[in-house]
């Protein structure tokens, strides 16, 4: 049976007053996967993550959600995304359990006891009554996961998600996105530029390069003749581009 | 209108937050006891021939007029610039805008707890002149008139706000766009000075939105022309500000 399409991202194209951008980009995510998004810095991953949360405005193409086109449908869509686009978003001045109410606000089905299962996803339960400027950059960032996932979400960009954390860290950053993908169906699209991080944690991988998506395969596939992910992605950027610029 | 309400609720806890609003709250009530101070003093020093209660029975309207020209807009002109210019550059603006709220109502959301914080300077203002009237001036007279001004001047106060929050989305520095609302609003107002008869054109012209409406009248169309001034200024710097805002990449 085919799996419902949650993210649907169509051709594509934004392009910056400097050039920059991504170009003619298609894929399509469904429930239930976690797809990575690889490349190397500037490559245009945080352009399609802004553009599928609604903070950048398409030249062409187009981005839906359950089928709804993103611009279009603001409100409707949004409600089945939550995001961590570059670094966390909060404010500093708030504590960390104020950040989290003043987003709730935004979702009926977000309450109290809501809250506290975030806070305690990413332990962060402790210091809920502490202001945000107070915490080192690793403790931001699980505060900055808690925010994404804090709707329950159908779909969850991540971008670089496990910056600035700790080993500890990373592996719970991990295992919290493979448990939501298992148990709750929810997608994921996560965004890096370590090659180990997307084949420890994803099915799927796309690999963008300059603006252009390569490639988009499941992970099987991708290690089929691969021993790496790493392997992969600079055999697929030697095939498209003829050579590879380290 | 639940989304709206939501985002409203945020503004207004981020003012709040922001313990500068409440300084700037304290020292309007303190300057106004030190003028409520001054004029006792004077009254004293002059033996009654200087008539306090007479100065004091018209606080609540001198007050008004510097504070609705001068110390109101700066502190409009700050929570503008933190709900727009601040949130832009420190990136957190992008908390509201990955949320299910269309930027429509995240504008006006900003917009209206500016305004509402706008109202509790002019309410606590007019509440500390009335008090201090009623003691040095043992007198309520004249109450519903100067509420009356207080209410009528938060129309211009409407315009000011629409006008701080698009000149916002000009700049991504906090501290330009500042400047910028302070420099233009005194260029506006020096502008009226010198050149009159620019003063009816401008929107700084009508900041005493007031003394149009109560005292001596002016000819009922040639209010209607001057709501229209008013009304105008208010769909321009709207309409503007919130398409910048509109077409605005984070």
């Amino acid at each position: 049976m085919d799996k419902e399409k949650v993210l649907e991202v169509n051709r594509l194209t934004k392009l910056y007053k400097n050039g920059r951008g991504v170009k003619n980009i298609s894929f399509s995510i469904s429930e239930g996967d976690v797809v990575g998004l690889l490349g190397p810095n500037g490559s245009g991953k945080t352009t399609i993550m802004k553009t599928i949360m609604g903070l950048c405005h398409a030249n062409e193409g187009h981005v839906s959600i359950f089928g709804k086109n993103v611009e279009d449908n603001v409100e409707e869509t949004l409600k089945q995304v939550g995001g961590l686009i570059e670094r966390p978003v909060i404010f500093e001045y708030l504590t960390a359990r104020h950040n989290l109410k003043m987003m709730a606000r935004f979702y009926p089905n977000v309450d109290e006891a809501r809250i506290d299962h975030v806070l305690k996803v990413v332990r962060l339960s402790q210091y809920q009554k502490d202001k945000v400027g107070k915490f080192s950059l690793g403790m931001k960032q699980r505060l900055g996961l808690a925010m994404a996932i804090l709707s329950d979400p159908q779909l969850i960009v991540l971008d670089e998600p496990t910056n600035g954390l700790d080993i500890e860290g990373t592996v719970e950053i991990r295992e919290i996105i493979k448990k939501m993908a298992m148990e709750k169906k929810a997608s994921f699209l996560i965004a890096s530029h370590l090659a180990s991080e997307i084949e420890k944690t994803c099915n799927k991988v796309a690999i963008v390069h300059e603006g252009e998506l390569l490639s988009f395969e499941t992970m099987e596939d991708a290690l089929k003749l691969n021993p790496s992910l790493e392997d992969y992605f600079l055999s697929t950027v030697k095939d498209k581009r003829g050579s590879v610029l380290i | 209108m639940k989304t709206f309400t939501a985002s409203l609720q945020n503004e207004l806890e981020k003012i709040a937050a922001k313990k500068k609003f409440l300084v700037f709250l304290i020292i309007e009530i303190l300057i106004c006891l030190l003028c409520g101070i001054i004029n006792l003093a004077i009254g004293k020093v002059s033996s009654g021939m200087i008539s306090t209660s007479l100065i004091l029975s018209n606080m609540p309207m001198t007050m008004l007029s510097f504070f609705i020209q001068i110390y109101i807009p700066l502190v409009v002109f700050m929570a503008a610039c933190d709900l727009f210019a601040v949130e832009i550059h420190d990136g957190t603006i992008r908390a509201t805008m990955m949320r299910p709220v269309n930027r429509f109502k995240q504008y006006f959301s900003k917009v209206a707890a500016v305004l509402i914080l706008a109202g509790v300077y002019i309410v606590t203002l007019f509440l500390v002149t009335t008090i201090i009237k009623g003691i040095g001036a043992h007198s309520a007279a004249g109450l519903g008139i100067n509420l009356l001004a207080y209410v009528l001047d938060m129309i211009p106060l409407i315009v000011l706000v629409l006008f701080a929050a698009m000149l916002n989305q000009f700049f991504n520095s906090p501290s330009l766009s500042i400047i910028l609302c302070i420099i233009l609003l005194i260029g506006f107002y020096i502008i009226g000075i010198i050149v009159p008869e620019t003063s009816g054109l401008l929107f700084t012209g009508y900041m005493q939105w007031h003394n149009l409406w109560l005292g001596v009248t002016i000819p009922f169309h040639a209010m209607i022309s001057k709501i229209g001034i008013l009304l105008g200024y208010g769909m321009i710097f709207g309409c503007i500000g919130y398409y910048l805002f509109e077409i605005r990449e984070v």
